[in-house]
């Protein structure tokens, strides 16, 4: 009986259309409106696979070839920043060009352990932006623990993970933010979003240290929450358009045995700017002092090694204190000192007397890839400012080294920023006061 | 004592004196919210800077006090920056600069920002300034490329 109830009340749905054929055509001309609408708003949605990829769409058959090749799977291999920049933003791209093919593929995570959150955050995005084609694939058990406990698993549109309640994972929750300025005029009376994230990064970096019978003092989470608001600061830079870029925060620690059997807490954050990369905010820079001083010393360096460009060199001054691409006053440079506050930070936690344990930063940024390694991950005080030349002086006037400042095939249309730290309680103890 | 927005602040000490006045920048309404206790951001600072009239309000000010509500914990650099570089990049020295400038109910962090604040204006130039002698052979250079 429903099944007919339904049929005859279809029937006279379609008499009516029929009897009132302008009424159909309009509803039928909007419906066509919107289906337009949504393609258009799809385009224009892709930004960061178009800028990953920017012929994605004119390499269909080259891209299908090579995927058939590999029976439509993707192997992500050592998917990290901090230890293969290349072939991850490589892998990123790859992903991209088959998402605008539209077959069915699926992407086997090779790492047993996540090696680095930033490409996990990068690929989210990514996923935001794409058709869902992917099938699943291959992932190990502690790699689906920390995607599930950072939030990353939602957010890369994955199904649930056979896996019970992840204790063993200190999350700092992912929290992503689209750039849309909510208040136009600035003036904010409520706390903003990069303040709440903030405030939680800083909880949840105590969580880590109590973890290890620590706690951070609360000058200490002041000042945790502190630089991270001025980090997040700067991703209004990122849009000039809109005057504020789309940002987004995750992290983790997660203990792992070493080979002696000692415990090792390692600690990941990423932070992930979408927009211009650090090089085009500061050359859009109207400070004539800021981009004659940056241009005087990327043109001075940049035939130094065939490894590194022009972006490159001038992604490395972004570093440094006083150099923003906005503001100064009377004549002064007033640039901020976010990134050498967290650079300072990741080598205040992760001090560490073994080699192999040493904090790392990576810093990929339109093309251009900065690897703050050993020896050079630690920001060096010249005067009252804090500087990164990459060479053994630490001198300007010495070019940086090309192991360290490169730059990329690939583009991503943003930036990507990788810590990698390894909290260790006899270091701590050392440091506490 | 300096005074803000003077651009010939008078030196005589009596004069300034007879002529002193103080002003009051009040952050609690940027903070109605009790829950935000942390305050940042160079862009908040300048609109903060506009809707509390700060310019207008301190010209000619020998002292200012910054009232910061009880609940915020932290206020970054960059927010002084926004909120008061254009007053203090008027002032000689840093310690010109600490001597006007008071914070009330600020943190540990909040102040020692504030110093940083207040050195990023006025504390010495940009790590560029080391190589000020090599760019100016590069200009020699590239001038010299040019003429041949």
């Amino acid at each position: 009986m429903p099944n007919r109830r339904y049929f005859v009340n279809r029937t006279k749905e379609g008499a009516a259309n029929r009897l009132n054929l302008r009424r159909f055509d309009r509803k039928r001309r909007r419906k066509r409106r919107l289906q337009v609408r949504e393609i258009v708003r799809r385009k224009q949605s892709q930004a960061l696979l178009n800028g990953l990829a920017p012929d994605r769409n004119s390499t269909q058959r080259a891209t299908l070839r090579k995927l058939s090749e590999r029976n439509n799977r993707i192997s992500l291999d050592c998917f990290s920043f901090l230890d293969s920049p290349e072939e991850t933003i490589l892998r990123l791209v790859e992903i991209a060009e088959v998402d605008a093919v539209g077959v069915k593929y699926s992407i086997d995570f090779e790492d047993e352990y996540c090696l680095d959150v930033g490409p996990y955050m990068l690929l989210g995005l990514m996923q935001q932006e794409m058709a869902e084609t992917c099938d699943g694939g291959k992932m190990s058990r502690p790699l689906m623990k920390v995607l599930e406990a950072v939030g990353l698993r939602t957010f890369l549109k994955m199904g649930l993970f056979p896996i019970n309640a992840v204790n063993d994972v200190l999350p700092v929750r992912l929290t992503t933010h689209s750039g849309i300025r909510q208040n136009r005029l600035g003036f904010e009376s409520h706390e903003s979003a990069k303040e709440r994230v903030a405030r939680r990064f800083s909880e949840s970096i105590n969580n880590w240290l109590m973890a290890l019978r620590f706690m951070l003092t609360n000058n200490g989470s002041d000042w945790v929450r502190s630089l991270l608001a001025e980090v997040l600061d700067n991703s209004r830079h990122a849009n000039p358009a809109d005057a504020d870029g789309g940002w987004s925060v995750a992290g983790f620690m997660v203990a792992r045995e070493r080979a002696d059997g000692t415990p090792r807490f390692i600690c990941h954050i990423g932070i992930v700017t979408l927009g211009a990369t650090f090089a085009q905010s500061l050359l859009n820079s109207e400070e004539p002092k800021i981009l004659s001083n940056i241009r005087s010393y990327a043109s001075a360096h940049k035939n130094s090694s065939e490894l590194y460009d022009y972006d490159a060199l001038i992604t490395t001054c972004a570093l440094m204190d006083k150099v923003s691409c906005e503001g100064t006053y009377a004549d002064r440079d007033i640039g901020g000192c976010g990134m050498s506050s967290l650079i300072n930070m990741m080598n205040g936690l992760g001090k560490s007397s073994r080699s192999d344990e040493q904090p790392e930063m990576a810093i990929i940024s339109g093309n251009s890839c900065l690897a703050l390694k050993p020896p050079y991950n630690q920001m060096e005080q010249v005067d009252q400012s804090y500087l990164q030349a990459f060479n053994v002086e630490q001198d300007l006037n010495q070019p940086p080294s090309d192991a360290h400042v490169y730059k990329l095939k690939h583009r991503v249309p943003g930036t990507v920023i990788s810590l990698r730290f390894t909290i260790d309680p006899n270091n701590l103890s050392e440091s506490v006061v | 004592m300096a005074a803000i927005g003077l651009e010939c602040a008078p030196t005589d000490g009596s004069l300034m004196n007879q002529n002193a006045a103080s002003s009051v920048i009040d952050l609690s309404e940027i903070a109605t919210d009790r829950r935000r206790d942390t305050i940042s951001g160079r862009e908040t600072g300048r609109a903060t800077r506009e809707r509390l009239g700060v310019s207008e309000q301190i010209t000619g000010s020998d002292q200012v006090e910054i009232r910061i509500p009880e609940h915020v914990r932290v206020i970054t650099p960059s927010f002084f920056v926004g909120l008061l570089a254009s007053d203090i990049s008027l002032l000689e020295s840093i310690d010109d600069a600490k001597e006007v400038f008071t914070l009330t109910n600020a943190s540990d962090t909040t102040q020692l920002n504030f110093d940083h604040a207040v050195s990023t204006i006025l504390g010495r130039g940009s790590p560029f300034d080391s190589i000020q002698s090599r760019q100016k052979k590069f200009s020699f250079l590239s001038s010299w490329k040019t003429k041949k």
